[in-house]
């Protein structure tokens, strides 16, 4: 809906209101992300003493504990990247497809990253970050492009249910091919098993590095195009009618997506439903303004994959359950949940 | 009213060409199948003469095709068949029972709920044989179960109802694959048997219960053929046509459900076959008779061509479920092009 | 063509509706036997629902709907198909099914599982492919033809399954003028030629009265008023049931009284201002 406030007397006072629950808001989420950075370090699979966790933090790898801790600080810094971009691109895809279903895994966006980087490395012996950098950006834009064509045909336009399927169709076909490079060559078959279920153990500085640059132009890209989003969000006459470049939009928005889906795949391998779940959650919080929106997904997509990884991390021990695991668990019924709230007629 | 004298063997004439032209498909369907098992029998890294093959089928022992045929080919052959026809059949049913194409028990995660019962019944709980199967059964029945329930809200909307299913699969995907990742000693042959399905390693006693699932699950599923005519045209026309609706979906949907739960529990969900077989049998047979035959014959074609293409023809060697899924889905990819293209709602 | 005797139809203090609300709310009417009832009523009034209890595709939570004294829903599913036939507001077509195949398909409830293909069943299907006027068609896919071709195909499907009664939902919604008095007329012929009684919900006055035998309108999941058209279309009625100010008049054609709602704006004496 959109609020036509202005007009009553109680318009601005209702919007100060407003203003001030959404800054309360943030600063809470931002307090709620130190506690689990904070927790992230502490808490693993090893229980660690205060003493080694302190020594950890601060660079020393005297003994095991210590050097878990260590491990676990790139481990987080990775945790809080990959939920922030994969939850910024979710809401920016909502945002360009009017589609509330959309996420990077649903739409075979992540698939896509994930098939590039396989045929990568068994082809063409890619082993550098750079190279999984660049082949993940190059699969998931492939993908989007895909998708968003195959989903928008006909009469309609990219409708929820044309799109939704079109992207898991686009993962199936993109899971099916992994399988056919990956199985005949047993060299790299484990490696690539592993990596195709996506988690964010093992991480390095080193690995994430190269990255940065990529998913800083993603962030800004995507979080300038708050106000393009918010016209597109009215339709595309009336975006139009408002005097927005709708095509240009959708191009500018959809490439700051593309960029963080993709470098993040790159680093992590696929994990999916972080950008359903988040900007959905993050709208019952604060509304539909994208202004407010893409910054708070930022935050608390970080926050929701920190715990999904801090709560992988302790379920199961000694053994880890990798976070996408626990984000289809935890987002599949959100998901559901979402498609069950909908008006089924326009889906 | 209009009294024109008609030439009334019109009518007869134009259906006799149409029933004509359905019955020659099923006739090059059935000897595609014949073919093929005898294909997946005779010929191999080394080919073995029909005679021999027939000799050993008769329980002659005959030396170096004994072993061969009896052991190696014929049990995966007959698998292969078994399983096409159960995925062929149980997902035509669902296709034509909510009336669309995407409603195949693999898209709308029953095959899978099925898969992660099996996984879990032989990795965590450590236990084989018949029982394995009856976990798959009531694990598919369970997420037919859930995906319909959860679908409902006013009725059953059938996009709903897909879409819920491709939630619980995406679930159940990630159920399945944490589960394989804990067991360790797990080939990542057999991991993939559990993922996209496989007929590697099958045996002959294997097969012996499977088909007398077929027989009593596909006997039940026949016994509604008409009713799932009916239900083509939609489920009031139906219930104006006689048709007890609620009767007919518990009846389809348990049968189905119990035949392709089986051969998962056997063969691993085998990708696509189910939503394959329909749409094929509906574009050879054309979509005014029975579905039913055609589509079991279709899924068959499906799995033994596609095991021998992975088998033989690729450049190494893959199972059953990755051919299928690199055909599959391109195949899902083009119908939603189409239907999308035409503008009829999904 | 067969003669049937004439089935009774009635609703007895009839509640039912969708989930737990009730649309309908203790409704009682009659359908005249061999006659044209057409039902109106605003949206939400309670019209499809009442149409779909008739034809016990809702199970009542109160009350009764009587085939010739009785209970619809205590007749096998069946049994009840031959006596009663509907034609939903949305069927659907399975695509490319031959216009031949799909009146067949009316045949449903005269068939068991293995009895074959009748003379009995080929005579119904050339019967109703002949009287709707759609036997040329009868090898043309149904999603190839217009919108009132494919309404007088399911007509004829309806016509094969060879029932006294017909219920028909909003059977002209979607249709070009032309194409709803075509298919208006092909009712008569019916009702005529074959004694059917046809009961059908429809969202245009006008037309209803002008097809109807009987007129029932519904207000508020009620029976405001029924009878003959002139007794159901007054300028009193019409504003209780659609809430409009509206004037009768005499249709010159067929004498049958036709409403015209005043309004607010455009009328002769602000023109002339």
């Amino acid at each position: 809906m959109i609020g036509q406030g202005s007009q009553t007397l109680a318009g601005p006072a209702r919007r100060n209101r407003a203003q001030g629950f959404r800054s309360i808001s943030f600063l809470g989420l931002l307090a709620v992300l130190a506690l689990l950075v904070a927790l992230s370090v502490t808490v693993g699979t090893r229980d660690v003493s205060w003493a080694d966790i302190v020594a950890g933090v601060r660079g020393q790898t005297d003994n095991i504990g210590q050097a878990a801790v260590n491990v676990r600080i790139p481990r987080t810094f990775l945790a809080l990247l990959a939920g922030a971009a994969l939850a910024l691109a979710g809401a920016v895809m909502q945002g360009v497809t009017r589609n509330p279903l959309s996420d990077p895994g649903i739409l075979g966006v992540n698939a896509g990253a994930a098939l590039a980087v396989v045929i990568g490395v068994a082809w063409f012996d890619m082993s550098s970050s750079e190279g999984f950098l660049w082949s993940a950006i190059f699969g998931a834009g492939c993908a989007t492009l895909f998708v968003y064509k195959v989903g928008s045909l006909g009469p309609g336009g990219a409708t929820p249910l044309k799109l939704t399927l079109a992207g898991a169709a686009t993962s199936v076909a993109c899971a099916s091919l992994i399988i056919a490079v990956v199985l005949p060559r047993n060299d790299i078959a484990g490696g690539i098993q592993l990596w195709t279920v996506g988690g964010v153990g093992g991480a390095t500085f080193d690995r994430i590095v190269p990255v940065l640059p990529f998913l800083a132009a993603g962030f800004a890209i995507s979080l300038l195009s708050a106000r393009k989003l918010n016209s597109l969000a009215l339709g595309d006459d009336l975006a139009a009618g408002l005097g927005e470049n709708v095509a240009m939009a959708r191009i500018v928005a959809s490439v700051g997506g593309v960029l963080l889906c993709g470098a993040t795949t790159a680093m992590c391998g696929p994990i999916g439903f972080v950008g359903l779940v988040v900007p959905h959650l993050c709208r019952l919080l604060i509304g539909l303004d994208y202004r407010w929106l893409l910054p708070f997904s930022v935050l608390a997509g970080s926050c929701l994959v920190l715990t999904g990884d801090i709560v992988g991390r302790i379920v199961a021990r000694p053994a880890e359950i990798q976070v996408s695991i626990i984000m289809a668990l935890l987002g599949s019924p959100i998901f559901i949940w979402i498609v069950r709230r909908q008006r089924i007629r326009e889906l | 009213m209009t009294t024109v004298t008609l030439p009334l063997n019109a009518l007869a004439t134009g259906r006799r060409v149409r029933t004509h032209r359905q019955r020659v498909m099923v006739a090059i369907l059935i000897a595609l199948v014949l073919f093929l098992f005898v294909l997946t029998l005779t010929v191999g890294q080394t080919v073995t003469p029909v005679a021999d093959v027939i000799r050993v089928l008769l329980g002659e022992s005959v030396e170096g095709a004994s072993f061969l045929v009896g052991t190696l080919r014929l049990p995966r052959a007959l698998l292969s068949l078994l399983a096409g026809f159960s995925f062929g059949l149980g997902g035509v049913v669902f296709q034509i029972m909510l009336r669309n194409p995407l409603a195949s028990p693999d898209i709308i995660g029953i095959t899978f709920g099925a898969s992660a019962a099996a996984v879990f019944a032989i990795v965590v709980l450590a236990i084989s044989g018949p029982m394995v199967s009856v976990m798959a059964v009531v694990g598919g029945l369970s997420v037919a179960l859930i995906v319909y329930g959860l679908a409902a809200r006013n009725g059953v909307a059938g996009t709903r109802l897909i879409l819920v299913g491709i939630g619980v699969a995406a679930m159940l995907h990630s159920v399945i694959a944490y589960v394989l990742s804990t067991a360790p000693a797990w080939s990542l042959q057999e991991a993939m048997r559990w993922m996209t399905g496989s007929v590697n390693g099958a045996q002959l006693s294997d097969t012996a219960p499977l088909v007398l699932v077929l027989i009593v699950f596909g006997g039940l599923l026949f016994s509604q053929h008409r009713d799932l005519d009916a239900l083509r045209l939609g489920d009031d026309t139906a219930a104006a046509l006689g048709v007890k609706i609620a009767k007919t979906r518990i009846v389809v949907v348990f049968a189905a459900v119990g035949m392709i739960a089986s051969v998962t529990a056997i063969a691993g969900p085998i990708a696509f076959v189910s939503f394959l077989s329909g749409p094929i049998a509906a574009r050879l047979v054309g979509n005014s008779g029975s579905l039913l035959i055609p589509s079991a014959l279709v899924g068959a074609v499906l799995t033994l061509g596609g095991d021998y293409i992975g088998q033989f023809l690729l450049p190494s060697r893959f199972p059953v479920g990755v051919v299928t899924g690199a055909l599959g889905a391109p195949y899902l990819l083009y119908l939603i092009v189409r239907v999308n293209r035409s503008g009829r709602s999904l | 063509m067969t003669a049937h005797m004439g089935h009774r139809l009635t609703v007895n203090d009839l509640s039912a509706g969708y989930g737990e609300t009730d649309i309908l709310q203790g409704l009682d009417l009659d359908v005249p036997a061999g006659k044209i009832t057409v039902i109106v009523g605003a949206n939400a009034s309670g019209k499809s629902t009442l149409l779909r209890t008739m034809s016990r595709l809702i199970k009542p939570s109160r009350g009764h709907v009587l085939l010739d004294g009785k209970s619809i829903h205590q007749e096998p599913t069946r049994e009840l198909a031959r006596k009663i036939g509907l034609l939903p507001q949305s069927p659907i077509a399975p695509e490319g099914i031959p216009v031949d195949d799909l009146v067949r398909r009316g045949r449903h409830p005269h068939r068991s599982l293995f009895s074959s293909w009748s003379a009995r069943d080929e005579q119904a299907v050339e019967n109703a492919l002949i009287a709707t006027r759609t036997f040329e068609l009868a090898d043309r896919p149904v999603d190839e033809l217009s919108g009132g071709q494919r309404q007088r195909v399911w007509i004829a499907m309806a016509l094969a399954q060879d029932t006294n009664i017909l219920l028909l939902d909003e059977p002209t919604t979607f249709l070009d003028i032309n194409h709803q008095v075509e298919i208006l007329d092909l009712l008569v012929d019916l009702n005529q030629s074959r004694g059917t009684t046809v009961a059908m919900v429809l969202h245009d006055l006008n037309l209803g009265a002008r097809y109807a035998d009987h007129l029932i309108a519904l207000a508020d999941g009620k029976v405001h008023v029924s009878g003959s058209p002139e007794q159901v279309l007054t300028e009193t009625n019409v504003q209780a049931v659609f809430g409009v100010a509206s004037r009768i008049l005499t249709d010159p054609t067929s004498g049958r009284p036709i409403m015209m709602p005043i309004g607010r704006h455009r009328m002769i004496d602000q023109m002339t201002e």
